[in-house]
């Protein structure tokens, strides 16, 4: 079974669901009977969710993004590429 | 922000040169790519790069096929733009250079430190005050310890943090971009997440950074 130890250095591949469905097992069993493991999962999880809702609310300024379009628009449309 | 994919109508309207989408554009994405181009060229580099991004990008989206998303093919376009940047100094940004490599390495280990030998808990990981990320956010002082904490990582893990937990990249895509194999994308995002929650955590024990 695994260790305590091994769920947090396993916590990014769970959520990732970059497991085989064996070791999704044996982690889910492992939770299911750890509080402290289910805590950390949370936690691990809300500083994800932390980031990106401060990402969120961090815009770009005014002046910034003036400048970076008065810079992109004069140097205008002279050449194309696809994608 | 930046939790929205494009709609068929704002690329619409972007391939039509709507200068006000493009404007959203660049608001929603120009600082992520600045992450990005800072891993690939390097820090004196990063903007400059990104402003000559959005010059190509801006030349070249009426042309946008869709073959990719949109997001997806504006960093595509912020790597190459980075790694021309690069091969013309002719310099190479080493991989995870930053010495908060090492202090992330010391929090791997104040982690593994947490732990009896057998494995398991020491104790209990602390109780948070609150699990709502919007809560957490309303104290100034954390939001500012997450802010350098954010800044502080080294260029790599912050590029594929960004692509990866702000972005919602796929990890396949994040290699791609970042030329990075799988398992050394999966390290990095794993302690750069790790040095985040050992912040907040600290944070929610001692109220100071």
């Amino acid at each position: 079974m695994l260790k305590c130890r091994d769920m947090s250095h396993h916590a990014g591949d769970y959520i990732e669901k970059h497991m085989s469905q064996r070791e999704k097992i044996s982690y889910g069993f492992h939770l299911f009977l750890c509080g402290h493991c289910r805590l950390f999962l949370r936690h691990f999880r809300t500083s994800i969710a932390v980031s990106r809702e401060l990402a969120r609310t961090e815009a770009l300024s005014e002046n910034e993004l003036n400048s970076i379009l008065e810079r992109t628009f004069r140097e205008g449309r002279s050449d194309v590429k696809t994608d | 922000m930046l939790q929205t994919v494009e709609s068929e109508k704002d690329i619409d309207a972007l391939r039509q040169g709507d200068s006000k989408a493009f404007a959203q554009l660049v608001t929603r994405y120009h600082k992520q790519m600045v992450v990005v181009a800072r891993a690939i060229a390097g820090d004196t580099w990063a903007e400059e790069v990104t402003q000559e991004a959005w010059i190509s990008i801006h030349r070249a989206l009426p042309k946008f096929e869709g073959r990719s998303s949109i997001k997806t093919w504006l960093f595509t376009i912020v790597k190459n733009q980075a790694k021309t940047r690069r091969s013309k100094e002719a310099r190479l940004v080493p991989l995870d250079a930053s010495p908060l490599g090492e202090a992330n390495d010391s929090f791997a280990n104040n982690l593994n430190d947490r732990f009896r030998q057998d494995g398991h808990w020491k104790e209990a990981p602390a109780h948070w005050d609150s699990e709502s990320p919007a809560a957490l956010l309303e104290e100034s002082q954390l939001r500012k310890c997450i802010v350098h904490t954010l800044s502080l990582l080294s260029a790599d893990q912050r590029a594929v943090f960004t692509l990866r937990d702000l972005q919602q990249l796929t990890l396949e895509e994040i290699c791609n971009i970042l030329e990075l194999s799988s398992s050394n994308v999966r390290v990095l995002l794993h302690r750069a997440r790790l040095r985040l929650m050992q912040v907040i955590d600290h944070y929610q024990e001692t109220g100071t950074c």
